[in-house]
């Protein structure tokens, strides 16, 4: 294979080793391996025609693919894919290895395609596409290669430049083009698929979403992202909440949170603990007697959610014209749910919408927290003390002991609640499922392995119930808005579960041990690489959240982009014409450098020509315009002219006949 | 030949086949998965690059075509070469081309003909005006009929195959590889060793005057008894019975491995004619011909060795012709 293909095909190969990468799913021994061997292969390709190394190469592809088949008859459909993507990122590696001197490298254009194809179903956060944007131009100049360097030579300097230009130009059409498709094609964006439920990815495994049953002890998470929720202030001004509450969860059983109408009734009876309580055909309040303060209107753009997300403080919500208020089931527990299925029978579907009015609350954080009066209180606050009888419990209690110290037990509820919880998100490293370093169980995240904010509110909560301090898990969103922003879009990816725990006094009040993640520090932190990346991510989301509404947002912009650049060179005519006047330039320029250049004499003689007014006839030779310009030419003034087009036309022949020449 | 260039017609190649192939896999996976925006984004991708082939192929065709002049006779079971060369009004080199050529093989006349393509002449950057090399075909002797030539090109993604036909001439002939000559010291030794002759260590012609000695001449032919009466050297000036230069005479009453023998030989000779640049002179039953400076070119003598057929035994003989000419095919017993 021509060494310079063999070299483009090994940069492709690197971006599909960062397509895997992203994934999270192939370990750090697997992928240093491909990476190592895709960096060695220029040098690794010289043995390919050996046997020995052949046999090397197919064993190890049957090697991988029998523990993949192993692994294959254990796991289900998602382990498939996983198991699939090492499987083919091994094989563009053995391919670039191995690919004899005549062999076309069509199964290498192929196998990236499905690797980019298949880490789109792992993750489209904006890592995605910073390995797509180069993996186009070299997926396409790859392929270019591929059909002019047949043979073992190497490109002219030329050739290289042309290739890289019009790779690069060609890569900007593409992608233009391919985005245009994208925004202007019409299709249903809830699509279930014809072999949804057989193929689904989502289904049973792990997604990064809300859910109202916690379940740990996954490996690994998909983190494909959609928006969940659209709000925006209806109070000038207000401050955006951070917790959108879906669910909670009572009862932990083996690594299983769930919740059932009799423990959501008990949050109910409980004192301060307000409930929900209809006061018109589509409104509810929960603090008739408190000022509202703050309003915000939400949309549930999730189709399949079956809650009504609301803040931890919410006081009164309405729902939308469109929403059956009977529907509407305001739970005990201060959550809400819906069955949108039963209000689009017959009709096409419409946004659930509702506002949603905070009112002030006591956090309980300030404050002694009150004391269980009686033994009806005991009876009641009992499933928010429960710990299962296992040794996972025992640990928590070890753990509670050993972080809060001899000297806490005294101290009050507030004081214990506050120390573990800092103490809990200082030591504890964040990871989702199947990331590096991640638990795969309560024991382990106990035992310091790193995980989510499951994890870390499951075992706050059996901490905090070690120590007697009754409490729950909710489930729902937390959103860190930008306060200037207008609007925010609350996406699955902001899943989150927190504990709350009971003040006698206060009632529930919301506990979190999650320390922020990595994405949330970066989208708080100041600077232009922070902004510049909260730019990118914004603009990433607008595709990888792209919905029905969004679509016509987009071909809205598309179709007012003239009148917008319209009105944009009236305002700035000056930078508009500057901008042009330099594109003009460089198009001449570059015309000017793509013709032929003619040798120096040529140019000096044809300058002499022009100087004497003369123009070459069709056919004249050099000497014969000299002697007709001798003929003509006589006056005292043309005889300098005249020496200088002899001498020009002395230099232009030996430039011709005697030396080489440009042409 | 045509100046305008021809139509140019667009085909997937093996890897736009797989393409097609492939992109219905994805569309089907697509069809079968909740839908996502990523996969419909990377189906785009997939789409997009389909009719932009079709666009940067054609595109990287356009304002070029060839023309192949000449179709010069080729050796037998070789690839002989051909100059094409490239006309057109385009400014930026199209890259990737090359020339793939066509010929349906004469089997003896029988109606079944094998069809030999070959591409060939591969270039990265072509501009018109310039001159590329192409190959023919392996071919058997024959005059073989040219069915085309095309300028092809699948650059830039090699998913679509773009052909330009070109104007080329209808026939190749394609004639019997030389034989392997005896390495002697001259040509008139060369032809007398297979003549047979027993002169042929002195190769001589009978003597048609004296002059002086020129630088050149061989010793053996210098006339010393002339020479002692004049004060200088004196050579004998030796004019053949034959014209300069090389005569055959071809028998075609023979079986074919006979006579491709012969025309092996003749074509060796041939050759050897060229190369001193002297007359080839060739007689047979049907035809007779003199070729060489002055005379028909010696690339017809090639074209009817090529097109050659044994005769029956009952056919009339040839010609009579000198002694001295070299009669083919060589019998065992003239050899004698």
């Amino acid at each position: 294979m021509n060494p310079t293909l063999r070299i483009a095909l090994a940069f492709l190969v690197l971006t599909c080793m960062a397509f895997v990468q992203i994934t999270g799913v192939i370990g750090w021994h697997w992928l240093a391996a491909f990476y190592a061997l895709t960096l060695a292969a220029p040098w690794l390709s010289r043995f390919n025609e050996r046997r020995l190394s052949r046999m090397l190469w197919n064993g190890g592809v049957l090697l991988i693919f029998a523990i993949l088949v192993n692994d294959a008859t254990k796991t289900t459909v998602r382990y498939m894919l996983e198991d699939g993507l090492i499987l083919a990122a091994f094989c563009q590696v053995h391919l670039l290895n191995n690919l004899g001197r005549k062999q076309s490298p069509d199964l290498l254009f192929f196998n990236s395609f499905l690797i980019a194809l298949v880490t789109c179903f792992f993750s489209d956060d904006v890592a995605f596409l910073l390995v797509f944007l180069p993996w186009v131009p070299l997926q396409l100049g790859s392929m270019l290669l591929a059909t002019l360097a047949r043979d073992e030579r190497d490109l002219a300097p030329s050739t290289w430049r042309a290739v890289v230009w019009t790779t690069l130009r060609r890569s900007c059409v593409t992608l233009a083009l391919t985005a245009g498709a994208f925004v202007l094609i019409p299709r249903d964006f809830a699509r279930e698929g014809l072999a949804g439920r057989l193929l689904d990815i989502r289904g049973t495994n792990a997604e990064v979403g809300f859910s109202d049953e916690i379940q740990l002890g996954w490996r690994s998470a998909s983190r494909r992202e959609h928006p969940v929720l659209r709000v925006t202030r209806a109070t000038p001004n207000a401050p955006w909440p951070t917790y959108w509450r879906g669910a909670t969860m009572t009862t932990l059983t083996g690594s299983t949170w769930f919740s059932s109408s009799a423990d959501r009734i008990l949050s109910g009876r409980l004192p301060h603990a307000s409930t929900w309580r209809r006061t018109g055909v589509g409104s509810w309040t929960r603090q008739p007697e408190r000022r509202s303060e703050n309003s915000f209107d939400v949309e549930i753009l999730d189709e399949k959610a079956r809650r009504l997300f609301l803040p931890h403080d919410a006081a009164h919500f309405e729902v939308g014209p469109y929403v059956v208020a009977e529907n509407v089931n305001a739970r005990n527990d201060a959550t809400v749910s819906y069955d949108h299925r039963a209000a689009t029978t017959g009709r096409t579907r419409s946004s659930v919408r509702y506002r949603v009015t905070t009112g002030p609350r006591r956090s309980g954080a300030n404050e002694p927290a009150g004391r269980i009066r009686n033994a009806r209180q005991k009876r009641e606050l009992r499933p928010f003390l429960s710990v299962p009888n296992n040794s996972t419990s025992l640990r928590a209690a070890q753990l509670a002991r050993q972080l809060l110290g001899g000297s806490m037990r005294a101290r009050e509820q507030h004081a214990i609640v506050e120390r573990l919880r800092a103490q809990l998100a200082q030591n504890q490293g964040y990871a989702l499922p199947g990331e590096e370093g991640a638990a795969e169980g309560l024991e382990d995240f106990l035992s310091g392995a790193k995980g989510h904010c499951e994890y870390f509110a499951t075992a706050l909560a059996l901490m905090l119930r070690t120590q007697s301090i009754p409490c729950r898990i909710a489930s729902g969103f937390r959103s860190n808005a930008d306060p200037t922003a207008t609007e925010i879009v609350v996406s699955s990816m902001q899943a989150h579960a927190w504990v709350e725990c009971w003040d006698p006094s206060a009632g529930w009040y919301i506990v979190d041990a999650t320390p922020p993640i990595a994405d949330e520090v970066a989208d708080a932190a100041p600077g232009w690489f922070a902004d510049a990346r909260r730019f990118l991510d914004d603009a990433w989301k607008n595709i990888t959240t792209m919905d029905a509404a969004g679509r016509i947002r987009a071909i809205a912009w598309l179709q007012d982009s003239p009148a917008m650049l319209l009105r944009t060179v009236k305002s700035n005519p000056i930078s508009v014409a500057f901008a042009i006047l330099g594109l003009v330039a460089l198009v001449a320029l570059r015309r000017r450098r793509r013709r032929v250049p003619h040798a120096p004499e040529i140019v000096d003689y044809e300058r002499a020509v022009r100087a004497c007014g003369l123009e070459r006839a069709h056919a004249e030779t050099p000497h014969e315009l000299l002697g007709r310009a001798e003929s003509l030419l006589s006056s005292q003034q043309d005889a300098e002219k005249l020496e200088d087009l002899r001498r020009a036309t002395d230099a232009h022949e030996r430039a011709r006949y005697a030396g080489n020449t440009g042409s | 030949m045509a100046k305008s260039l021809q139509r140019l017609r667009l085909r997937p190649t093996g890897l736009g086949a797989k393409g097609i192939v492939f992109w219905t896999v994805i569309f089907l996976a697509w069809l079968a998965t909740p839908y996502a925006n990523l996969f419909f984004l990377l189906l785009c991708l997939l789409s997009v690059l389909a009719p932009l082939s079709v666009w940067w192929t054609a595109r990287n065709m356009n304002g070029i075509g060839a023309v192949i002049e000449n179709l010069g006779p080729v050796p037998a079971e070789q690839r002989g070469e051909a100059v094409v060369h490239l006309v057109g009004t385009r400014k930026q080199p199209a890259l990737g081309v090359e020339v793939e050529m066509c010929v349906a093989v004469q089997n003896g006349g029988s109606r079944r003909r094998a069809v030999r393509r070959t591409r060939s002449g591969f270039t990265i950057e072509a501009r018109p005006h310039r001159d590329i090399v192409a190959r023919t075909p392996r071919l058997p002797r024959g005059v073989h009929v040219v069915q085309g030539a095309w300028l092809i090109s699948s650059t830039p993604l090699g998913l679509i195959r773009a052909r330009r036909r070109i104007p080329c001439p209808t026939e190749l002939a394609v004639h019997p590889q030389p034989a392997s000559l005896p390495a002697v010291r001259d040509r008139s030794a060369l032809l007398a060793s297979l003549r047979g002759d027993s002169m042929a260590a002195s190769g001589d012609f009978g003597p048609s005057g004296l002059r002086e000695f020129r630088e050149g001449d061989e010793a053996r032919h210098v006339d010393w008894r002339a020479s002692a009466r004049k004060t200088e050297l004196v050579v004998r000036e030796w004019e053949s019975d034959a014209i300069q230069g090389i005569e055959i005479c071809l028998d075609r009453r023979c079986d074919d491995e006979e006579l491709e023998d012969a025309l092996e030989l003749a074509t060796a000779l041939l050759f050897v004619a060229r190369e001193d640049k002297e007359v080839f002179v060739m007689t047979t039953q049907d035809h007779s011909g003199r070729y060489g400076d002055g005379k028909a070119p010696y690339d017809e003598a090639l074209r009817y060795f090529a097109a050659c057929t044994p005769l029956e035994s009952t056919a009339p003989p040839p010609p009579s012709v000198g002694h001295d000419v070299l009669r083919l095919p060589i019998r065992k017993e003239r050899a004698r």
